[in-house]
């Protein structure tokens, strides 16, 4: 980009400049009035106490760090539930993407039914939303479907994941292999969630799936007239192509798995702000917030460097 | 075996696939599918069933005498309402509509600008944009309803509509494709034969991420279809389907068949739309006519 600026002349540059800042201004609008400005107005929450008065309105006054240090030191249960939720997540992620990815490898391919195939797929997240989540029913459902494997209904995925979380057989491999224990941990872990892995990966697969039909098909034809085998061009154009995608996805899966409604960290920030203790769960929140963006920091400054941009290396 | 083996692309010519890696595919996706689309099944069948069958335990998903009772049920209760039920079912077709006609558009326009353009304070604004993603809007229930309040929103369709128009997620999601399927010289020729950016934008980008704006749509659809009540809204005319739907479903346990009924309602919408999207994927890049 860079460089075909300087060839240009400035007129130009600053044209597109003004462009750009064009085409970007009504979405940045609307960004800074509806996330910003709150994001930043509730920092200022984070250090005061704020009262809610019974006629109506609320009262604020300055506490400073009272509030941080309330959930750090004196509410035991938040850090525990934090450092809970960020290790589950570190566990499952792996396993989201795997899976996500090869079934959207798989969907992309020509098969029988495969428009049927990629709604089944896309069932869950439809199912995870509005009405069918907070109605009665949907506790029906979902209860109903948690207790299916004591009767006679037992789906595959929870067969396999009771079958690993015995932990007779967990000790039965450690013997055998000596494996370490955060290995055997993780394996443990992976697979006692393995059913909801697969739930939650609707979006991941729908947007690998996306990234998987937007790469030209004159690469893979190139690469076959070369003697590349699918494999190799796998590992060669699809994966290169779709790195972009994956690190969407791993952004996505972070902050989905985070502000679940079924995560312990959400539900007890959302209580106390059910108790109108806005201090308190805009502190809670921001402790939160920092522990998601430093692992999303690192996260991404990992990945990122195995990111392939396709305009960017000329 | 004419078929084609795990070809990554879409030509028609490409390694033939065996028996045996069909039958593995098929296989695992059956398998997987199945265990995803068990609660679909279940959640139709109880919208099948008569009260009398509802709550067998444990639970079975084959419905011995299948009524439409539910349904009629619903509709029924639908008839009575305070405001005409079209009404609500008008609300939530127009927040879907236009939100997500909106939020495709200006999240691709600033996306294309942001992956293909260079202006000072680019980084800047895609840094924070990037930050805000992992910010949900729960805790921030107080200075939200005094922005809304004050921008004069509460009470209006925009109240619905405006925030999601900015939704970040679909924003950074256009920022990667633009920036990795659109080749840049492509669009320089477009330029160069004399074409205006928005022309350039909307004829040359929009149509090679297509898959990805397809993907934005049924995120999009699939929150707005679903929008509940907000503490914005106080008039009754201007609540969605999903509200009136929650306030028919109080009833408790004698309405949960009418629950079940409502919930097959409400899901059958984004899966229509989501089918629909699904198999107008057609090639795009194939016809880009890229020649390097």
């Amino acid at each position: 980009m860079s460089k075909n600026q300087k060839k240009k002349s400035v007129s130009l540059s600053a044209k597109k400049a003004r462009l750009g800042w064009v085409f970007v201004s009504p979405f940045v609008i609307g960004f800074f009035l509806f996330y910003l400005v709150v994001i930043v107005e509730s920092i200022q929450y984070s250090f005061m106490e704020v009262e809610t008065l019974p006629e109506g309105g609320f009262i604020t006054h300055f506490v400073g760090w009272s509030n941080y240090e309330y959930m750090t030191r004196t509410l035991t249960t938040f850090m525990s539930g934090l450092w809970a939720t960020v290790r589950d997540m570190l566990y499952s992620l792996p396993i989201l993407l795997l899976f996500s990815l090869f079934v959207a490898v798989v969907l992309n391919q020509k098969l029988k039914g495969r428009a049927l195939f990629r709604a089944i797929f896309f069932v869950p997240v439809i199912l995870s939303t509005g009405i069918i989540a907070k109605s009665d029913a949907a506790n029906n459902v979902v209860s109903a479907f948690a207790t299916m494997n004591t009767g006679e209904m037992t789906t595959v995925a929870e067969e396999a994941s009771a079958a690993f979380s015995i932990n007779g057989l967990m000790y039965y491999i450690e013997d055998m292999f000596s494996f370490a224990p955060w290995l055997l941990e993780f394996i443990e872990t992976a697979a006692t969630n393995v059913y909801e892995v697969i739930n939650q990966s609707g979006v991941q697969i729908l947007i690998f799936l996306a990234g998987l039909q937007s790469i030209s098909p004159s690469l893979y034809e190139a690469a076959k007239m070369e003697g590349c085998s699918s494999w190799e061009s796998f590992w060669k154009i699809t994966l290169p192509m779709i790195s972009p995608m994956i690190l969407v996805n791993i952004i996505y899966s972070i902050v989905d798995c985070f502000t679940r409604y079924d995560n312990n960290v959400m539900n007890s920030i959302q209580s106390m702000i059910t108790l109108t203790d806005y201090g308190h769960a805009s502190a809670a929140a921001w402790i939160y917030f920092c522990a998601i963006a430093l692992l999303v920091l690192i996260i991404f400054g990992i990945a990122s460097r195995f990111v392939f941009y396709q305009g960017k290396e000329r | 075996m004419k078929k084609l083996k795990l070809r990554f692309s879409r030509t028609e010519r490409g390694v033939k696939r065996s028996y045996a890696v069909d039958i593995v595919m098929y296989g695992l996706l059956l398998l997987f599918g199945i265990v995803m689309v068990i609660p679909f099944v279940f959640a139709v069948s109880n919208a099948l069933k008569p009260l009398s069958e509802f709550f067998y335990f444990p639970p079975r998903i084959r419905v011995e005498n299948p009524t439409m009772d539910n349904f009629k049920d619903l509709f029924r209760l639908m008839s009575d309402s305070w405001v005409p039920f079209s009404r609500y079912i008008f609300n939530t077709v127009l927040i879907t509509v236009v939100g997500t006609a909106g939020h495709i558009l200006l999240s691709s326009l600033c996306a294309y600008a942001l992956a293909k353009h260079d202006f000072p304070g680019k980084n800047w604004i895609f840094g924070l944009i990037v930050v805000s993603l992992m910010f949900r809007g729960e805790v921030t229930t107080i200075p939200s309803f005094m922005i809304f309040s004050g921008l004069g929103l509460v009470d209006s369709y925009s109240s619905y509509i405006l925030p999601a128009l900015a939704s970040t997620l679909g924003l950074y999601l256009m920022k990667q494709f633009m920036e990795q399927m659109v080749p840049t010289e492509i669009l320089e020729s477009a330029r160069m034969d004399g074409a205006g950016e928005f022309y350039v934008f909307w004829k040359m980008a929009m149509p090679m991420v297509k898959p990805a704006w397809l993907t934005l749509m049924m995120l999009s659809v699939q929150s707005l279809w679903n929008l509940g009540s907000t503490s914005y809204i106080r008039s009754e005319e201007l609540k969605t389907l999903n509200y009136a739907l929650q306030q028919i479903l109080t009833g408790g346990i004698a309405r949960s068949g009418t629950a079940a009924a409502a919930m097959v309602l409400m899901m059958v919408v984004p899966i229509i739309i989501f089918i629909f999207s699904q198999s107008n994927i057609v090639e795009t890049m194939s016809t880009s006519g890229m020649k390097e």
